[in-house]
């Protein structure tokens, strides 16, 4: 039994998952964009097999391709961060969360006009308005922090 | 087992996997959340993650009789997973993203025994070069000397390694299953470079540069114009806010 691409495969899923794994637990936002990178790092050992295996260039080059791609995602991720770090200074994912919808939200002020607009069927009007204008309403500092907190919230709708 | 083992029963996702896998799977998993709990904690906690870690290694370990030619895979996944498994305990970003560097160095290992050496060299300078530079001057730039709430403290790991670990699980599986890779396709012959294999020793970079120069042209082309407007991108959004600041 030699290297099989299957073999390949297994050691491609688990740099996905710890990847995906990284993203969903890690809170600061510069180790959010490297699980990133591992994501697409386990996507490029999958292209590489392949191309073993039909024993042509054309994953190689996919490969490539998203290489640039994780090079241009690098460059724009870390000025975003930069420009977020200079409207507030903290790396934690979580002070940005209130740009969010968060459950249960209604939209308390319609702009009128566009619904206007949308109901003589201007196509340029597709969405339906949602979320909360934070300059009419501001929103709760934290809302809630975690599953925890969501589980109490639904306990005591059940209850009540 | 016997009995849940049907290929089309979607139901019993592990039916096919043998025992010993996902014991080891669980094992592994189990010490992962201890030792994210431990690096962060007590140094014992960590020290029985390592164990329950390499007791995991060992199960897997036992049961593969690796052949001469397979010890090099097996040595870049093994650096390569220990990697992941710093990037995600080490709460000092810097060391996580030594963990990710070590990783990716992994990985260019065994883009060189997939016979893509070209790839490796531009994974070593893209990633464990540039990005990790850029890391560095970021980090540099917006982290405290002192750890926060936010490097401490992960969002929901229990759950989130649980989830992870199933669908590695179902994954795996899918992989396993025999017959589940199509057969090597046929070279296209309309065009010119397709026939091009990566059998040929000393060509080898020969033929990848032929391939990407003919037949991909147009890919190539799209990922210079790529990263020709991410440049123009990144150089917009850092002088928008320097204008904003003065």
């Amino acid at each position: 039994m030699t290297l099989l691409t299957e073999h390949i495969l297994v050691a491609g899923a688990v740099l996905f998952a710890a990847g995906m794994l990284g993203f969903l637990t890690r809170r600061s936002l510069i180790l959010l964009f490297l699980s990133l990178e591992l994501m697409l790092a386990g996507v490029s050992v999958n292209l590489v097999a392949f191309s073993r295996h039909h024993d042509n260039y054309q994953g190689q080059v996919f490969a490539i391709l998203v290489l640039s791609v994780a090079a241009c995602e690098a460059a724009l991720a870390l000025a975003l961060i930069v420009a977020l770090y200079r409207q507030r200074p903290t790396l934690d994912v979580k002070s940005w969360q209130s740009l969010r919808e968060f459950p249960g939200s209604e939209p308390t002020q319609v702009d009128l006009d566009a619904v206007e607009m949308m109901e003589m069927g201007d196509p340029s009007l597709k969405l339906t308005p949602a979320g909360k204008d934070p300059l009419v309403e501001p929103m709760p500092e934290r809302l809630f922090t975690g599953i925890h907190d969501l589980r109490s919230k639904k306990g005591a709708s059940i209850h009540d | 087992m016997v009995i849940l083992a049907n290929q089309t029963d979607w139901l019993y996702p592990f039916a096919d996997l043998p025992g010993w896998s996902l014991l080891s799977l669980a094992c592994g998993a189990i010490g992962l959340v201890v030792l994210q709990e431990g690096m962060r904690s007590s140094h014992f906690l960590s020290t029985v993650g390592w164990l329950l870690i390499g007791f995991a290694g060992a199960v897997a370990g036992t049961h593969v009789r690796p052949e001469p030619d397979q010890l090099l895979f097996l040595a870049f996944s093994l650096t390569a997973s220990l990697g992941g498994i710093f990037f995600l305990t080490f709460r000092q970003p810097v060391h996580a993203a030594l963990g990710f560097a070590q990783t990716v160095l992994s990985m260019c290992g065994l883009f060189f025994l997939q016979s893509a050496p070209f790839l490796a060299a531009a994974t070593m300078m893209v990633y464990a070069g540039a990005t990790i530079i850029i890391f560095l001057f970021v980090l540099m730039f917006a982290q405290r000397s002192v750890l926060e709430d936010h490097d401490l403290k992960l969002h929901a790991p229990r759950s989130a390694i649980f989830l992870i670990t199933i669908w590695l699980a179902i994954v795996v599986r899918g992989i396993a299953q025999p017959n589940v890779l199509p057969p090597a396709s046929q070279p296209d012959l309309r065009r010119p470079s397709s026939n091009e294999t990566l059998s040929v020793e000393p060509s080898r970079m020969v033929g990848f540069g032929k391939a990407m120069f003919t037949d991909y042209l147009w890919t190539v082309e799209l990922a210079g114009s790529l990263l020709l407007v991410a440049t123009i991108g990144a150089v917009a959004i850092s002088q928008k806010l320097a204008r904003e600041e003065a």
